[in-house]
């Protein structure tokens, strides 16, 4: 018996000591919800259907104002057509027109076009959830009050605050007028001290007006409230059952009866009163601040007193109505959050990516009777606004046809968001979820980089998302490693893509081992420019090359802006010129060369760091007075170079890159890059997805720097090179004294020594100096940061005086060579 | 017959109670240093974390090859060579020394066991305002008419390192050399006197031989000493300090750039050669200490 006990007794030893080998962890971060496959599937999952409007009704989107139960009220913003009219040239000035002396009227009054293309109107119309739309035509605002009395500095306008729709049905528009001026005499105002800014004045009115169903007005009052500096907040107030129109403000909480007269003020200027919000008990909470952040405050309307400040997040700030599971709910980001005020607990409700939403063209939502939302999302694609009505309900898990998920890994993947809606809306078989990795950081810690370590230790621990966005990713090691799939096979096979579609020096840029292991949309080119006179006509030079050049230009001359420190030019330079050092295939290094000892001598030269009471210049300024001899140039598109050449005038330029031992130093700056694992789930899917970047008419709509189709690059360089000519209101060419078009300017610019210089179309010399620039640049910016480091750790010693350019050549060789070595 | 079978139940039972106790250790061993190294000998036979290629020895001997491992290797061999006889020795010396009842005897044992209580960052501090450029060694030397010497970045540098690990494990090894003295019978060292043996017959005929469990203890742990030196040169230094590159910068630079099968393939022959020679200095001890009692 006692030996029984004895054994029992030394098993459950044992067993506690196994147990307390199990690692009791820590809370883990909360990070990106990941789709693996369920154990259980759920009962209900959230669908959608959705339509889109007719864009020759609403054009340029439309924002929602009031919701019923059959569709919305909404407001647009439409462009007024250039008119002609009758004015004098103090109009014309105050519309904003300048004109030279030349140019000015010989008499005052005289027929001036003034262009009012940059006016636009406010138009309402009703939109049904069916996607038809009425437009409220007989709907007028409120005229804008007029300078009576010859104010300083006067405007005015009307605008439409709000819409309503009253316990009967009846649609409601709030409106205000408002007014402001120079409450002072011409010789103060022109004094312009401190004192100056108190004589400004405003003014506002707030309207009641009930509309019939085509817009006309059925009856308006002016709301009771006195023009203050404070303004009210029509956009989230509430009627109450007694016809009480509710609305907060910056002083407080007003209440306005039917005929506009004040009914109720409840001053609290002090939590800065903003949104009122009808809670699930059916009283009334304002949103204000607190010393700890966002709180509503009960309202008690027989008392006229707030009651006791209920936390919410602070990120709620346009709360929406809650429900029998949460008090309200609240947008943020790509989620739809519920909150819970009691116990102060908020949880994710929705995903919108789930229903192919992009969160970030998300207008409103409203929650309709039968627990279904409803989405009106503006989406801006190249010039055009496509507005869409989506409603999102739940549905039985059987009865939504499932698809296969591939996960797509980011850090900050928002300009992601409409290209993967756009996919798994169109794609049968397969969808992406996004998995954004940034949420894994600490940024109450300041660490930013706990989300790439975490997707980076995944990797490589095998478990590799099947698309990756590998801007922030050492993607070279990732490729070399076998992880990346290698995409040239895909573009071969493909029927509409081809390698010779693209620039080839970009592709080869990105190739690691002769693969293509990412997709870009667009890149970058950084480089030099001088003048031709100075430089000479063809890009690409050596130091000595500089070196006698900067000996020609006056006394004191340098040779770049007066921003370039020694470290950022070190950084170019390495870049630029890093093959001639470094010998990858071999392991052989070759700083202790005359070359590169040239390199370390013309960065010394230049300041460590820029003193923060320099006082700025322009470079164009310093080149033209001969103090400087380059700048850098920045080729972001094909029309950025026309911003270039200004700056050398008549004398013409020359992009003749940084100081360089072979070819041009130029390097280019890469746009987001996408991978695809080399263990995709399914990389017929993920390709289908990656190509999307690539295609002609993404590369056509991205705005990402230089395309990188060559084919839209030609057809971008066409339109740049296309002139403008002067056009009259019947669309005919207005010619000049000779009977030629008068050639418009594309743009302008500030030049201090100058003034405004008008830039005209591209010319063909500028479109083959472009060309050039673009396709000799075959360094990318964000390789060998771990040499750059080294050798300006070291080149520390050589500038301080404290170790010879030699021995700092010697330490850079032996360090430098270590890390090549272990990369091969 | 019966007693017998019953003696073997009461063996197994015996042994099934010991697992019992042992399991916990066993699987905290198991699980947190031979699996790992399982998988780091797997990862050191495939030829990336993707394909997961068995290639053999591919890895090995594209490591063999390889400039910086080559570089790191020999560092870390004229490193061990040159450090752990030297902490040895000379903390046999020390032992004897204080063994001989010197004058201060116990100030002595004190300054030698002091630098075990230094926080590795505060004697990596005090190197650094020793030996960097603008240091308190390099005034000395210009004080004395000599040019600066880079001490750190320099061929002088893997002395600088010997000196600091000579400084920090002395101690230690002494007094681990004392407690072996210590154990020595003494009517042994009486016999020898008696029968007129010299100092250095005592020594090596008796002491050395007791003491060479100490000394292969000792040499053991300077040698583990001497790996784990990389801690003072990563702090001393930078990532690629060329005259102190060890194999620990190798693996940690190989670690931070992914590259996880040249990781793996180092690791697992510095485990072969630590193995190898462990087994060479216990083979020694048994040869050298065979006449020693117990």
């Amino acid at each position: 018996m006692k030996k029984k006990m004895r054994s029992l007794l030394v098993l459950a030893l044992a067993v506690i000591l196994v147990l307390s080998l199990c690692a009791c962890g820590e809370k883990t971060q909360e990070g990106p919800e990941k789709n693996d496959k369920p154990e259980e599937t759920p009962e209900m999952v959230y669908t959608y259907e959705s339509k889109t409007l007719d864009s020759k009704l609403i054009k340029d989107g439309i924002y929602p104002l009031v919701f019923s139960e059959q569709g919305f009220y909404g407001q647009t913003y439409e462009q007024v057509e250039p008119v002609t009219t009758t004015a004098d040239q103090g109009e014309a000035e105050q519309e904003g027109e300048t004109r030279s002396d030349e140019e000015a009227p010989e008499s005052e009054t005289e027929d001036v076009e003034i262009d009012r293309s940059d006016n636009y109107v406010q138009k309402l119309y009703f939109v049904g959830y069916d996607g038809s739309v009425r437009p409220l035509s007989a709907y007028t605002m409120q005229e804008s009050p007029e300078n009576t009395d010859n104010k300083l500095e006067y405007y005015s306008g009307a605008t439409i605050n709000s819409l309503l729709i009253d316990k009967d049905g009846g649609l409601i528009a709030i409106e205000s007028t408002y007014e402001g001026w120079f409450d002072g005499t011409e010789a103060e105002l022109n004094r312009d001290t401190p004192d100056t800014w108190d004589k400004y004045k405003s003014s506002q009115d707030y309207y009641l007006c009930r509309l019939n169903e085509d817009g006309s007005e059925k009856s308006c009052v002016k709301l009771d409230y006195q023009s203050r500096d404070s303004w009210l907040n029509f956009s989230a107030c509430q009627f109450t059952d007694d016809g009480l129109l509710l609305v907060a403000g910056g002083e407080g909480i007003f209440g306005f009866a039917e005929d506009g007269s004040l009914a109720l003020q409840i001053n609290s200027s002090d939590i800065s009163p903003d949104q009122l919000l009808k809670l699930r008990d059916g009283s009334f909470a304002v949103m204000g601040y607190t010393d700890t952040g966002l709180a509503f405050f009960p309202i008690d309307l027989e008392k006229k007193t707030l009651g006791q400040p209920m936390e919410i997040p602070s990120e709620a700030y346009e709360p929406l109505p809650g429900d029998e599971k949460y008090d309200l709910y609240y947008v943020n980001g790509m989620y739809l959050y519920g909150y819970r005020i009691e116990d102060q607990q908020k949880e994710k409700v929705l995903n919108w990516l789930d229903v192919d939403i992009n969160g970030s063209n998300l207008s409103r939502i409203h929650f309709l009777e039968d627990g279904s939302l409803m989405c009106v999302l503006n989406q801006y694609r190249s010039e055009q606004v496509t507005t869409e009505l989506v409603r999102v309900f739940q549905a039985p898990y059987d009865s939504v046809p499932h698809k296969e998920t591939l996960t797509l890994a980011v850090m900050y993947g928002y300009e992601l968001y409409d290209k993967v809606v756009d996919f798994n809306r169109h794609s049968d078989k397969v969808r992406i979820e996004i998995v954004d990795y940034s949420e894994f950081n600490d940024p109450e810690n300041d660490d930013f980089d706990a989300g790439r370590t975490k997707l980076l230790t995944e990797i490589m621990s095998g478990q590799v998302p099947d698309l990756i966005a590998v801007s922030q990713l050492p993607y070279r090691q990732l490729a070399s490693k076998g992880l990346l799939e290698d995409l040239y096979p895909y573009i071969d096979a493909d029927k509409e893509l081809s390698r010779e579609d693209y620039f080839p020096n970009v592709l080869k840029a990105l190739e690691v081992n002769g693969g293509l292991y990412q997709v870009i949309t667009g890149f970058n080119v950084q480089t030099l420019i001088g003048a031709s006179s100075v430089v000479g006509d063809k890009p690409g030079w050596t130091y000595q090359d500089m070196k006698d050049a900067l000996a020609k230009m006056p006394a004191g001359c340098e040779p770049m802006d007066m921003y370039t420190t020694r470290g950022d030019l070190l950084r170019i330079l390495l870049c630029t010129d890093l093959d001639h050092y470094v010998d990858w295939s071999t392991g052989q290094c070759s700083f202790e060369s005359q070359d590169f000892l040239d390199l370390l001598a013309f960065t010394a030269q230049f300041p460590a760091e820029i003193p923060d009471d320099l006082e700025w210049e322009s470079s164009s300024t310093r080149i033209a007075e001969g103090r400087q001899m380059l700048t850098t140039a920045y080729l972001y598109s094909v029309d950025s170079m026309l911003w270039n050449d200004v700056q050398f005038g008549e004398k013409g330029c020359t992009y003749i890159g940084y100081p360089t031992n072979n070819g041009v130093g130029s390097y280019m700056y890469l746009s987001s890059g996408y991978a695809m694992s080399a263990n995709c789930r399914d990389k017929e899917a993920g390709w289908e997805f990656l190509r999307s970047f690539i295609t002609y008419d993404s590369q056509k709509n991205s705005w990402d720097g230089i395309p990188l189709s060559t084919k839209v690059y030609q057809e971008k360089l066409e339109e740049a090179m296309t002139p403008q000519y002067e056009m009259n209101e019947k669309g005919e060419y207005v010619l000049d004294e000779r009977g030629d078009k008068i050639p418009q300017p594309v743009g302008s610019i500030w030049m201090e020594n100058g003034g405004e210089i008008e830039i005209y179309c591209m010319t063909q010399e500028q479109a083959d100096k472009l060309w050039e620039a673009v396709t000799t640049c075959d360094k990318v910016w964000e390789d060998d940061e771990a040499i750059y480091s080294i050798v300006f750790e070291q080149a520390q010693a050589y500038y301080s005086g404290q170790k010879s350019a030699e021995e700092v050549a010697r330490l850079i060789q032996s360090k430098v060579t270590i890390y090549v070595n272990e990369q091969r | 017959m019966e007693s017998k079978r019953l003696k073997r139940r009461e063996k197994r039972r015996d042994f099934a109670r010991s697992l019992c106790f042992l399991s916990p250790s066993l699987l905290g061993v198991g699980v947190f240093f031979i699996l790992p190294f399982c998988v780091v000998v797997y990862y050191s036979l495939i030829d990336g974390v993707g394909s997961r290629n068995f290639v053999f020895l591919d890895n090995f001997i594209n490591l063999f090859q390889n400039y910086s491992f080559k570089l790191a290797a020999k560092n870390t061999l004229y490193f061990s060579v040159l450090a752990v006889p030297l902490a040895v020795v000379l903390a046999l010396v020390l032992a004897l020394m204080l063994e001989a009842r010197i004058p201060l005897k116990s100030q002595f044992r004190t300054f030698f066991l002091s630098p075990m209580m230094v926080p590795v960052a505060s004697v990596v501090l005090i190197w650094q305002v020793l030996f960097s450029n603008s240091g308190t060694v390099n005034e000395f030397l210009l004080l004395f008419g000599h040019d600066k010497i880079d001490w750190l970045q320099s061929d002088y540098a893997v002395y600088v390192v010997v000196l600091l690990f000579l400084w920090k494990n002395l101690g230690y090894n002494m007094i681990l050399f004392m407690a072996g003295l210590s154990n020595i019978p003494k009517e042994l060292l009486e016999v020898a006197d008696v029968e007129g043996a010299s100092e250095w017959y005592k020594f090596f005929a008796i002491k050395l031989r007791y003491l060479s469990p100490t000394v292969l203890f000792v040499t053991i742990l300077s040698l583990i000493n001497s790996f784990k030196i990389f801690r003072e040169i990563y702090l001393l230094t930078d990532d690629y300090p060329a005259a102190l590159y060890m194999l620990q910068h190798f693996m940690n630079n190989t670690f931070r750039s992914l590259d996880y099968q040249k990781l793996s393939a180092a690791a697992v022959i510095m485990a072969l050669v630590m193995v190898v020679l462990i087994l060479l200095l216990f083979a020694i001890e048994d040869w050298f200490g065979k006449d020693v009692e117990g």
